[in-house]
């Protein structure tokens, strides 16, 4: 089984008020085309209450660093109590949204992900070696690229969302 | 023969959705792809509270080359669905109303035509061309591309549904 190493462990951000549901679901989906990731959804749930939408969403992007490591950052998303408003930006009228967003951020560093260093306990020691001892300053900088990018994307999400005060 | 299994997908909605343009749409995506389409399993079963819960089961499958085959599995599974009606447009709609659960599953069969499982001399030789000729291809080419031709067709799912999550930013991969 290839090692998983938690980088960062459930980076929080809370957003209640204005915004675009589609607009922040392909900003979020631009986010990760553009740094290189794979798209993956783990789950896709939208649920209309009487008190608006429930939007929950799972994803789990990941990208292939060297054929030994690839980072995978963990999506979790809530949206709830969405509904559809109209709003007047510019002497124009816009359709958003109005809801609270609850997202956790995780960050991974995943070692021998294709298990080329599981068949026997030799390789297996042999492999603790090498990450602890020779390939220690290499796996620091993938630690750190992880924590770059769960902070880069904290950032941009922020960044998008703080668009719609107005 | 392996079979290379990708990730499975799940979307779940509840609330007013055409299920029989849902239904079309992803036949249509699937049978214009070069897809054979085949329903296994179709079960309608009432529900004395209301509503009828369905369960419906596709298995496609495309050659993509004489070593390499596509199968995408598609299960619906459909609980209190009721027809109601809506105006949309001013016009007055049939719907369906209903909590539904849609399972993306997704593998690469290679050598489906069992030419190299003859023997156990093939056998090993397959293993060594799969595991250190061609693995790239596998991964980059093949299982890549049936994973985004699956996330294409959730979308097509999303689409029918009006979902706030539709749309993608990798529709022109693959």
């Amino acid at each position: 089984m290839a090692e998983r190493e938690k980088i960062i462990d459930e980076l929080r951000l809370s957003y209640e008020g204005l915004f675009d549901v589609n607009e922040f679901y392909l900003t979020i989906d631009k986010w990760f085309r553009d740094k290189g990731y794979d798209k993956r959804e783990l789950k896709n749930i939208e649920y209309v209450k009487p008190g608006g939408k429930f939007i929950e969403l799972w994803i789990m992007p990941w990208k292939k660093i060297t054929d030994y490591a690839k980072i995978e950052i963990k999506l979790r998303i809530q949206m709830s109590d969405i509904k559809e408003v109209e709003v007047e930006k510019d002497k124009h009228k816009v359709k958003l949204n109005q809801g609270k967003i609850q997202m956790v951020f995780d960050g991974f560093l995943t070692t021998d992900y294709e298990n080329k260093w599981e068949g026997k306990p030799t390789y297996v020691f042999l492999r603790t070696l090498f990450d602890k001892f020779i390939y220690k300053g290499y796996t620091a900088r993938f630690q750190a690229q992880v924590a770059e990018d769960v902070n880069h994307l904290h950032t941009t999400i922020k960044s998008f969302l703080n668009l719609y005060r107005f | 023969m392996t079979d290379y299994d990708l990730p499975q997908e799940i979307l779940k909605f509840k609330g007013i959705f055409d299920m029989d343009l849902l239904y079309r749409s992803m036949r249509d995506w699937l049978t214009r792809r070069g897809y054979y389409f085949e329903e296994p399993t179709y079960k309608n079963k009432p529900n004395p509270m209301g509503g009828v819960e369905d369960e419906i089961t596709w298995n496609c499958w495309r050659k993509e080359t004489d070593y390499f085959k596509f199968w995408i599995t598609v299960d619906f599974h459909t609980w209190e669905m009721k027809t109601i009606e809506v105006i949309e447009e001013g016009k007055k709609k049939k719907m369906n109303q209903a909590r539904l659960t849609i399972y993306f599953n997704s593998k690469v069969e290679t050598d489906y035509q069992h030419r190299w499982d003859k023997t156990p001399f093939l056998i090993w030789l397959n293993n060594i061309y799969e595991k250190y000729i061609i693995k790239p291809e596998i991964d980059n080419i093949y299982t890549d591309k049936l994973y985004y031709y699956v996330l294409k067709l959730q979308n097509i799912a999303k689409e029918c549904f009006k979902m706030g999550t539709k749309g993608s930013e990798y529709g022109d991969v693959w």
